[in-house]
């Protein structure tokens, strides 16, 4: 099998689990500070609904966390990994270099899962 | 050890027993904030604020923190720390316990080294230079 091909078949995973509980404490204490470590429209994407601001931070803390983890060195991302791993916003949908981020939820964990080609 | 220093230890047991929800008792100098007390990347964040805000100062990013080097190619090579990284991390994390992660210097190793005592040595260094 070509290696782009299995590349693609077998894209390197990142996964990551975020406590809704724990995004939603953060919000509440530090939700000016937001800006600080987000990009404008990932600001934008935790205030806009449908869903509260702090499942919308979740997801996006959890979705950088799998990005990390599937195309960095899949060890400890440390607080300004946040920054340093701008997501692309459209609608309901994240994104990283135009490949989806996609979620699990359940009542109380939100679980993103990101795979990067380019890294088998 | 002097009072000021033994203040800002009794702050920062606080600050991290409430961010990571711990008991103060378990929070020592010598406690590692992942291994030992659980942290993850967004409570390392949360850690950040709430010191800004109790000290009423800037921690500037990768400052106290020094995970910036881990995605630099001349500190890393195949998931581990070069021994020009380690040399230029022992500069930004001088109490460190180097001689442990030396012996194998994976970067998922690392976090492990962030402790409540460097938190407490930053701090003091960075107030003392602040009223110096």
């Amino acid at each position: 099998m070509p290696a782009v091909t299995r590349r693609l078949l077998f894209p390197r995973l990142g996964v990551d689990l975020i406590e809704l509980a724990k995004a939603r404490a953060f919000y509440r204490r530090h939700q000016r500070a937001l800006g600080s470590f987000l990009t404008a429209a990932e600001a934008g994407y935790v205030r806009r609904g449908p869903e509260e601001p702090h499942v919308r931070l979740a997801r996006l803390l959890t979705a950088k966390e799998a990005v990390f983890k599937a195309s960095r060195h899949g060890a400890w991302m440390g607080p300004s990994g946040f920054r340093r791993t701008p997501l692309q916003t459209r609608g309901d949908r994240l994104s990283y270099r135009g490949r989806p981020v996609r979620f699990v939820d359940s009542r109380l964990y939100i679980a993103a899962v990101y795979g990067d080609p380019r890294r088998p | 050890m002097s009072n000021d220093k033994n203040e800002i230890i009794k702050q920062v047991q606080n600050i991290i027993s409430q961010a990571l929800k711990v008991e103060p008792a378990k929070v020592q100098p010598g406690s590692s904030l992942i291994r030992d007390l659980g942290a993850e990347s967004i409570d390392f964040l949360d850690i950040v604020f709430r010191l800004e805000k109790e000290f009423k100062i800037k921690i500037p990013k990768g400052e106290l923190f020094p995970e910036k080097i881990l995605t630099d190619a001349r500190f890393v090579s195949a998931g581990k720390v070069t021994a020009v990284g380690i040399e230029e991390l022992k500069k930004r994390m001088p109490g460190a316990s180097w001689e442990e992660f030396s012996k194998n210097p994976q970067i998922s190793n690392l976090g492990e080294l962030f402790t409540v005592g460097m938190i407490v040595d930053y701090l003091s260094d960075k107030l003392a230079a602040a009223r110096s």
